[in-house]
């Protein structure tokens, strides 16, 4: 796969607000950025096109928890206004099956709650990776190093590591983006709202697993 | 302020400014330290549009002679006053470096 394709795709971890706003200049300043490397040497590029991909990832994470902080994608803040949480006319009379207050139960649509996964999953799993990488990486080097093996030889060991480390990863990142998940449904009142409903825990709970697999 | 930020306020304060050519200023401005990264780029002209520190040119408020698709930046007068709020507090910690280098060598 190319490096622009990987490019492409690691957009898709990006807020949509700010994929659909800047999407397509980051890929072309990347273009161009990875073209300008590529003329100074094949390592140049590489380098560049992993910095890329990987300032992606770092981005994605960060707009993420900047969405937990109260921003959307686009960077607009969503203050939630008392009223959107509290009934603030519960005192007035109210009609029949009015909402008397208490925290709303968000709805997520079931595209909303696989890409709050996918993205979860995507950065849990390459933090992972990444880390279970350069811990054999350290360990290994410095063995094959003084073996005599060439950079080349190394660069495909630690390839050829990575299938069997994302066996172990995989399971570790799925648990980890469903932790992330439920957490964040249990601040945002989702869970506790859905608690009050019948069955409301269980069938947000098989939307999350089904839609996983 | 991020230091970033610094850098991409510091590069629009002069002229208005487009994504790619703040990132070849601001490369150009730190010496080649600083290197803004696509992602990291957009996404801070975003925050500093929401911090309300830069804004976006509307299409035809443009300089004259540029066209294209490239979305130009101008600072703000807040973003003006914040720039140069960091840049009074750099200088003060930059005099407060020389004045214990210079007791140190004493």
């Amino acid at each position: 796969m190319s490096w622009a394709r990987s490019y492409h795709l690691a957009l898709h971890l990006l807020p949509a607000g700010l994929r659909r706003k800047h999407g397509p200049a980051m890929e072309a300043l990347f273009a161009r950025e990875l073209q300008r490397a590529r003329e100074r040497g094949r390592l140049d590029g590489v380098l560049t096109g992993a910095a890329g991909v990987w300032d992606v990832i770092r981005r994605g994470a960060y707009e993420q928890l900047r969405a937990g902080w109260g921003h959307d994608a686009a960077g607009e803040r969503h203050d939630h206004a008392p009223s959107e949480w509290w009934n603030i006319h519960a005192h007035e009379p109210q009609p029949a099956g009015a909402d008397l207050g208490g925290p709303h139960m968000q709805q997520y649509t079931t595209r909303q709650l696989l890409r709050r996964h996918a993205v979860s999953f995507a950065i849990a799993f390459v933090a992972l990776t990444a880390l279970m990488l350069a811990l054999f990486a350290r360990k290994q080097v410095p063995e094959l190093s003084a073996r005599g093996a060439t950079a080349g030889t190394i660069a495909e060991v630690l390839l050829l590591a990575v299938p069997f480390i994302a066996a172990m990863t995989i399971p570790m990142a799925v648990l980890i983006a469903v932790l992330r998940d439920f957490t964040r449904f249990r601040a945002d009142g989702t869970l506790a709202a859905a608690r009050r409903e019948h069955g409301g825990v269980a069938r947000r709970s098989r939307r999350v697993g089904a839609r996983r697999w | 302020m991020k230091p970033h930020w610094f850098f991409i306020l510091l590069s629009v304060s002069a002229a208005p400014r487009y994504g790619t050519a703040i990132q070849d200023d601001v490369r150009e401005l730190s010496g080649g330290s600083v290197r803004l990264w696509p992602a990291t780029l957009y996404g801070s002209l975003e925050e500093l549009v929401e911090q309300k520190w830069l804004e976006e040119i509307a299409e035809d408020k443009r300089p004259e002679g540029i066209s294209g698709r490239e979305r130009f930046y101008r600072i703000t007068r807040a973003g003006r006053l914040a720039l140069e709020r960091e840049a009074a507090r750099l200088e003060s910690l930059a005099r407060v470096a020389r004045t214990r280098l210079a007791a140190g060598r004493a």
